[in-house]
């Protein structure tokens, strides 16, 4: 045992607990820096201020919105368009940041599309919902049984319970299949990118990508990932040139 | 560097001195020889009665730097009984980079090409004297130290430097310690003066600044100065000089001086910031904390319908103004109203005082506008610690003839998006109104729910333990279900343990199928159909259950014919392998397997 009295473990507690209140609070104050250099059109120091919190790991749809639309006040259209990207991944009903998406698009000269029936089931829970429901089902579904099989339940109750839980389950679980393509998304982040025939800077470019143009990655070798197109166009680009929606 | 330096001090002493020699003496010495570090010495070269040309090189020491070159010169001239003595002496000036004891090793010199000793000589060095300590203070002075979020407090920092010395900032200037604020630029000259403190004639630099608190709670405050200071060596001379930089503190002295950095701190003053109250907010609030008054202005007060009209707001005061936003205007029926432009005239270097303009571009829609709209303002006033109203009237304009039909604006929406798309994919001009559509959505003000990178919660430790957690709850709720069964329900303990017999007793049999031992085979089979029919039987051993008890309790259960026959036959045949010694030949087992593993099956489901 570590702790061989109580006051020592509440001690480690509060001393971890204050840890941790002290690190939000610094998020906070970063994010609030962000908000005024960016309402003081100092942009540069806002993009700085967001930055340091992403690169302590920490992430919100509102901080990579804030992001986006700073980038996109300095006309860095595939920056922004990426994070209004990831501030989507977070929270898909962002609808601020859906809006913005599309218009990082359309200032980088893109055409817009409206979202398939497919995405926009997709789309209509982050992820993570996706996930929890998942997991709610099925375990709701694994207590479901361990009562009828000691107890004896209705059968109308059964029928009641029973195919609502296993709807969701199968909804939850399409939703995470169709999403798994989702996972390999990117986005060029400057104008001009180039998709190469091999790995390398001299080689041969085959297309050049707009800045906001979606790709999927399917392979990473060294500093450079296989991308492929919508219309299924494969090449190599310069991984600083990409990035990733999701990590 | 090293040799032109040696160089250029025998080239100095060849040319300079010339010394009559009259049995020459030739000592050295520090002068002082101790010192505390920060301070200088000079290493003395004494020549008594001669002269002439002089050449040697002073041996390095390490840890203390003395300047070969442009070595100071005194002659001193004394008579005693009659006796006079000349003394000349050369002076080079020694620094010492740590404190201890540093010694210049006995060395050669030549004069007029005879060769001399000059002893060796120690100069010691004490540790820095706390009487630095007092030579320059940095101070903060804040107006008061309880105040609000938002709310802008003028601070001033005060750096007080001896007197009698001069130094110059060092490193960025004046760094603030405290990462609750935002503060004011610093701005780039300071305010000079000079004021008595302890007793003692400082001279001061001040920098008026003003400090924003971003978050409640107590927080300290301090500033830091790196400063590089000047002090005069006793017998130097003072001149000013004429070349001081932008950075020069009071000017700076050239000659005979002692340099020394020091890093400067001020006493943390710790704030006490209050959050501003939720309750009376009222709605014309955007942030303003001071006192504040406010005026409404219009460019033209006669317009045709569709024309544009500036309505200017100015608020007046003291107080945050770099944080005051500008107040929305409601979209009306009467009016389009576009997001103002926002500028502020300072009337005092901190930004604390002075005026705000919001300017609003306003389009009547209708003839039947008479005053532009009323825009709601107000303010928190932290010395009556209340939200204040200044809503500024309404100014009467007159808007005649339409000019053009006004359409009412479209908001931005995904569907307003799309629906110019394929307006412009169409080829339909876009109508210019809708150019405001380019505008984004602004920032958000909420940082939400922070989690740590953007990816599938099956990546996420989290998300395994919550899933195993799940597991764990299940797997307890169902032992603990299952163990209150078998306590509170003994038919329920009975069919457990039954039914694990049954299981271990079919593994029998089909063991004892495959290694063709009828003998044990039908006992197993037996067993089987016992156990299967032994909840039914509470209290007696499912062992001693006989075939025709077995098929009376099922008969009610309507077991099939087929069943019944294999169940007479299973126990038939066992007896008579059991009384014959196990001489009854039995073929085809398998037969007799599939038929008791249908049995049971067919029990469980009666069951």
């Amino acid at each position: 045992m570590i702790f061989k009295s109580k006051p020592l473990f509440a001690i480690f507690s509060l001393l971890l607990l204050s840890l941790k209140v002290w690190a939000e609070d610094l998020t906070e104050l970063l994010f609030l820096q962000g908000n005024e250099a960016f309402a003081k059109q100092d942009y540069p120091k806002a993009i700085q201020r967001y930055q340091q919190i992403i690169q302590q790991n920490e992430n919100s749809s509102s901080l990579h919105f804030n992001l986006g639309n700073t980038y996109f006040q300095v006309k860095q259209f595939g920056q922004a368009a990426l994070h209004y990207e990831k501030s989507l991944a977070i929270k898909p009903n962002n609808k601020d940041a859906k809006v913005n998406l599309l218009l990082a698009r359309k200032a980088a000269g893109l055409d817009i599309e409206k979202p398939t029936l497919k995405e926009n089931f997709i789309h209509a829970l982050s992820i993570s919902s996706w996930f929890f429901l998942v997991s709610l089902a099925f375990w709701a579904l694994l207590i479901v049984w361990i009562v009828h099989r000691f107890f004896t339940i209705r059968p109308i109750l059964l029928k009641i319970v029973t195919p609502p839980l296993f709807l969701t389950l199968f909804l939850a679980s399409a939703a995470i299949l169709l999403s798994h393509s989702q996972s390999t998304r990117a986005l060029a982040i400057i104008d001009e990118t180039a998709l190469r025939i091999a790995p390398a800077n001299s080689s041969e470019a085959t297309l050049y990508l707009s800045q906001a143009e979606e790709v999927s990655v399917l392979k990473t070798y060294e500093n450079f990932l296989l991308c492929e197109t919508k219309s299924g166009i494969r090449g190599w680009a310069n991984a600083q040139n990409i990035g990733k929606i999701w990590d | 560097m090293k040799t032109f330096q040696h160089l250029s001090f025998t080239l100095t002493l060849s040319i300079l001195f010339s010394v009559c020699l009259q049995a020459l003496e030739v000592s050295s010495e520090f002068s002082p020889p101790s010192i505390s570090l920060g301070s200088r010495s000079q290493y003395k070269l004494i020549l008594r009665d001669g002269n002439g040309n002089i050449r040697g090189e002073i041996p390095r020491v390490n840890g203390l730097e003395i300047e070969n070159s442009n070595p100071s010169t005194s002659n001193r001239v004394t008579i005693v009984n009659g006796k006079q003595t000349i003394e000349k002496s050369y002076g080079f000036a020694a620094t010492p980079r740590k404190e201890g004891s540093y010694t210049v090793p006995s060395w050669r010199i030549f004069i007029d090409d005879k060769e001399y000793t000059v002893p060796s000589a120690t100069l010691e060095v004490a540790p820095q004297s706390e009487e630095w300590n007092n030579t320059a203070f940095l101070k903060v002075i804040p107006e008061k130290t309880k105040f609000y979020v938002g709310e802008t407090l003028p601070v001033l920092v005060k750096l007080l430097l001896r007197g009698d010395i001069s130094g110059s900032i060092a490193g960025n200037g004046i760094q603030l310690n405290g990462d609750a604020f935002s503060q004011s630029e610093i701005p780039g000259e300071f305010q000079q003066g000079q004021e008595i403190f302890k007793n003692r004639t400082y001279k001061t630099a001040k920098w008026p600044l003003t400090l924003t608190p971003l978050k409640p709670g107590k927080h300290e405050v301090s500033y830091n100065l790196e400063m590089v200071i000047q002090i005069p060596d006793e017998r130097g001379s003072r001149r000013r000089d004429p070349f001081g930089g932008m950075n020069s503190l009071f000017g700076s002295m050239f000659n005979q001086t002692t340099s020394k950095e020091l890093s400067l701190k001020s006493e943390p003053i710790i704030f006490e910031v209050l959050e501003i109250p939720s309750e009376g907010r009222t709605p014309g609030f955007t942030g303003a904390v001071g006192q504040f008054m406010s005026s409404a202005s219009v460019d033209i007060n006669k317009i045709k319908t569709g024309e544009p009209i500036t309505l200017t707001i100015e608020m007046t005061g003291e107080g945050n103004f770099n944080r005051i936003m500008a107040p929305e205007i409601m979209e009306s029926d009467d009016f389009k109203a576009y997001p103002p432009k926002t500028s502020f005239t300072q009337t005092h270097e901190t930004g604390l005082h002075g005026t705000k303009r919001f300017e609003y571009i306003l389009i009547p829609k209708n003839e039947n506008v008479k005053e532009t709209p009323m825009i709601p303002l107000s303010y928190f006033d932290p010395i009556q610690e209340s939200f204040q109203e200044i809503t500024p009237p309404a100014i009467p304009i007159q808007v005649t003839g339409d000019k053009r039909l006004f359409k009412k604006p479209k908001t931005q929406t995904l569907d307003s998006i799309f629906e110019k798309e394929e307006q412009k994919s169409r080829g339909q001009e876009s109508n210019p109104e809708s150019q405001e559509l380019l505008s984004i959505y602004p920032i958000q003000q909420n940082l939400g729910n922070l989690q740590n990178g953007i990816q599938a919660p099956v990546y996420k430790s989290g998300f395994w333990f919550l899933q195993a957690l799940a597991f764990l709850s299940v797997l307890a709720i169902y032992a603990s279900i299952s163990q209150y069964c078998k306590k509170r329900h003994p038919e329920y303990a009975l069919t457990e343990k039954l039914a694990r017999k049954i299981k271990t007793t079919l593994q029998s049999l089909e063991k004892a199928k495959l290694e063709n031992r009828p003998g044990d085979f039908f006992s197993c089979a037996e067993k089987c159909i016992q156990y299967s029919a032994g909840h039914l039987f509470m209290n007696q051993e499912a062992e001693s259950l006989s075939a025709s008890f077995i098929l009376e309790k099922y008969e009610q259960m309507k077991i099939s014919d087929s069943s019944k026959s294999i169940i007479l036959k299973l126990f038939q045949t066992s007896q008579n392998i059991r009384f014959s010694g196990g001489i009854t030949k039995v073929n085809n087992l398998e037969i007799w397997y599939e038929d008791t593993l249908k049995v049971v099956k067919e029990m469980k489901k009666l069951k």
